[in-house]
């Protein structure tokens, strides 16, 4: 088993054991907090491991966790343990409290990426660290904090100067407490006003938890003069903050995916453009040149009076010109040069001029869209086309092309029988167009018409 | 009868020489051959050939540095032909070229070459301020399906008159084609511009021009 589901698995079974021993209302957050830490933070190392914010997490939720039984056992007079041990453990619930405190303003502080935002704050944590070592070390030496957490067990230490030592803690632990809890609140706000757009949406998650939360302590202050129902609502944020990580993570995967199909067909795109280009460059030119060759020779057999050898070379000739033709035609299928040349209006009044029905073509782009975009819009016409003409007994095709700022749309329609699928063509496509980020819509009811509709983005 | 002069551009080295082979082969005259537009227009400006014969698609883009290059040459030497050759002939770069240049301008596919005889004749055709339109890009825009054709009331002769026309064929050349007498050709030409819902214009560039723009459109 991984380190981190050891951990987890630890800090619930600590919260278990303290919830054995009864509920104490004044204690029951700390053991919420350290559930709701431990199953965020295991829960996104599942999907991210080594997601440095998750691990802050494991780590504020066994602390927490250590605390809540402490404090179960130290508060609980029936606790079923002897005497010197319900003592100890109630001090370890007792005295990490400010380092405790620090922790969690610490996954406060690096939310979402587990990071301080600078350096700046790192040196606040650590100033932060040392207050929080004093006044806990304070607490581990002396009984000062004790009967604020309602503890009945004794001190298990007898070091002299309990009083000074008291008078000390209940001045430095207000003033230290209200500026850690300044810190963090600035340390979010300069990251919510420097975030960028991604981070920004995390960081809603976070602030919107913290809000509620906020919000039923001042309301539970001002209804009952309790800050419990308040408490009771902290380990929503942890909650909030781990939706806000898997998510992003979601997003950026989404985000990752995208590019990356983007990519494909753009190399694609460009390969194809190569091979087209090497085509005619290479031997596209060849055959002109070589039924150049055998236009010279039935020239040469007619001069001698050779009509034999004329009409066979004539014969080739032929032969030559056709194929030829098939050669410009499949290189025009991998990649239409009249785009790259003239722009998508051109080539798209090259398929309607070949197309077997009549065509109505209206192309409104103003401004040209990414050679990607434009060769998708040319395929996607000429694949229709050809499905019109194959399928649809259609006596009329309607092509229109709309550019508007941010995407370029696609209909085409004709009046034929319908019930067109989504076969090999159409298909991929569809998932070229899904590729680029666009949407693909057919619509073909039994004898009503074909109409697709395509829309990609141009950005 | 001194020899036509022909200025070549073409990236396709091999074709250029080939093609430069036999146009001295079928009595032209080559005064140079270069790789890309900007050589032509150099070349053509310092010694205006009678007819250029341009790749459309030539470094360094391989667009339409041919269509450039024409334009070019006609604003430094106005009375040179101009015909331009492409592996792909395409209805937009004809209606173009009958836009942008009044006359002696060609537009064929590189395929042509391949037969001398009609190829030689064609350079000819645009030395001498005439118009030549590829006969496969007209035979597809002819073929093009309409909606309530109107092409369905020309008579098969009109048809045929109609398709040389767009081919670029003046009348002379259409009544020595077709064995009919240019009266009769200029009969048919009337009927089938009354039937098209055309007006005649007495330019043949405009003709052709008409008659492109209607099969296209």
């Amino acid at each position: 088993m991984r380190h981190p589901t050891v951990l987890a698995a630890v800090t619930v079974a600590l919260v278990v054991a303290g919830m054995l021993l009864g509920v104490q209302p004044d204690n029951l957050h700390n053991g919420l907090l350290a559930l709701s830490f431990a199953a965020v933070g295991d829960f996104v190392l599942r999907r991210r491991p080594g997601q440095r914010e998750a691990r802050l997490f494991l780590a504020a939720g066994a602390a927490e966790a250590v605390m809540f039984l402490g404090r179960q056992v130290g508060a609980d007079p029936a606790a079923p343990l002897p005497g010197w041990a319900a003592e100890w453990l109630g001090w370890v619930g007792i005295w990490p409290l400010p380092l405790v405190l620090v922790l969690v303003g610490a996954t406060v502080m690096c939310f979402p990426d587990g990071r301080f935002p600078g350096r700046l704050w790192r040196d606040a944590f650590r100033a932060m660290t040392v207050a929080a070592a004093v006044l806990a070390a304070t607490s581990a030496l002396w009984p000062v904090d004790y009967d604020r957490a309602g503890l009945v067990v004794d001190h298990p230490l007898g070091v002299p100067g309990a009083s000074s030592a008291s008078a000390f803690f209940d001045v430095a632990q207000p003033v230290c407490f209200t500026a850690f809890q300044l810190v963090w609140l600035a340390c979010v706000v300069t990251r919510c006003l420097t975030a960028a757009p991604g981070e920004a949406r995390q960081l809603r998650w976070l602030v919107a938890a913290v809000a509620l939360s906020v919000l039923v302590l001042v309301a539970g202050l001002a209804a009952s003069g309790s800050p419990r129902a308040g408490l009771l609502t902290v380990p929503l944020i942890p909650v909030a903050a781990g939706v806000a990580i898997v998510e992003a993570s979601y997003e950026s995967l989404v985000r990752e995916v995208r590019s990356s199909a983007k990519r494909v067909v753009t190399a694609q795109d460009e390969a194809r453009r190569r091979i087209e280009r090497d085509l005619h460059d290479g031997a596209q030119h060849r055959l002109v040149v070589l039924g150049m060759e055998l236009g010279r020779l039935v020239d040469r057999a007619e001069t001698v009076g050779d009509t034999e050898l004329a009409a066979s070379a004539s014969a080739a000739r032929a032969q030559l010109l056709a194929a030829t033709a098939e050669l410009r035609h499949l290189a025009r299928g991998i990649h239409p040069s009249v785009l790259t040349q003239d722009g998508l209006a051109s080539a798209l009044g090259t398929l309607a001029d070949a197309s077997p029905i009549p065509v109505h073509l209206i192309v409104d782009d103003a401004e040209p869209a990414s050679p990607e975009v434009e060769a998708t819009a040319y395929f996607v016409v000429s694949e229709a086309l050809t499905n019109a003409a194959r399928h649809s007994h259609a006596s009329q095709v309607s092509v229109q092309v709309r550019r508007t700022r941010s995407s370029l749309h696609l209909d085409v329609s004709d009046d034929g029988g319908g019930g067109a699928v989504p076969d090999g063509g159409l298909q991929g496509l569809s998932d070229r167009v899904t590729s680029l980020g666009g949407r693909f819509t057919l619509t073909s009811p039994p004898g009503d018409g074909t109409a697709l509709a395509v829309e990609l983005p141009c950005r | 009868m001194t020899p036509l002069r022909v200025a070549l551009a073409d990236d396709a080295v091999l074709f250029r020489e080939g093609l430069a082979r036999i146009l001295t082969d079928a009595g032209f005259e080559m005064v140079g051959q270069v790789g890309d537009g900007d050589a032509l227009v150099r070349l053509v400006a310092a010694d205006p050939p009678d007819v250029a014969v341009i790749d459309l698609r030539m470094p360094p883009t391989h667009s339409s540095e041919g269509l450039e290059a024409a334009a070019a040459i006609r604003a430094v030497a106005p009375g040179v032909g101009l015909l331009l050759l492409s592996q792909y002939v395409e209805a937009h770069h004809a209606l173009r070229l009958m836009t942008d240049f009044e006359h002696g301008v060609g537009y064929l596919l590189k395929d042509r070459v391949s037969d001398l005889g009609v190829f030689g004749s064609d350079v000819r055709r645009v030395a001498a301020g005439e118009v030549v339109i590829d006969p496969e890009l007209v035979r597809r825009l002819v073929a093009r399906r309409r909606e309530d054709d109107p092409l369905d009331a020309l008579t098969e002769r009109e048809r045929a008159v109609l398709t040389l026309m767009a081919e670029g064929l003046s009348n002379t050349a259409l009544s020595a084609q077709l064995h009919l007498s240019v009266k009769t050709i200029e009969a048919h030409v009337r009927r089938i511009f009354d039937k098209l819902g055309l007006r005649l214009d007495d330019r043949e560039h405009r003709r052709v021009l008409a008659v492109l723009a209607f099969l296209r459109s």
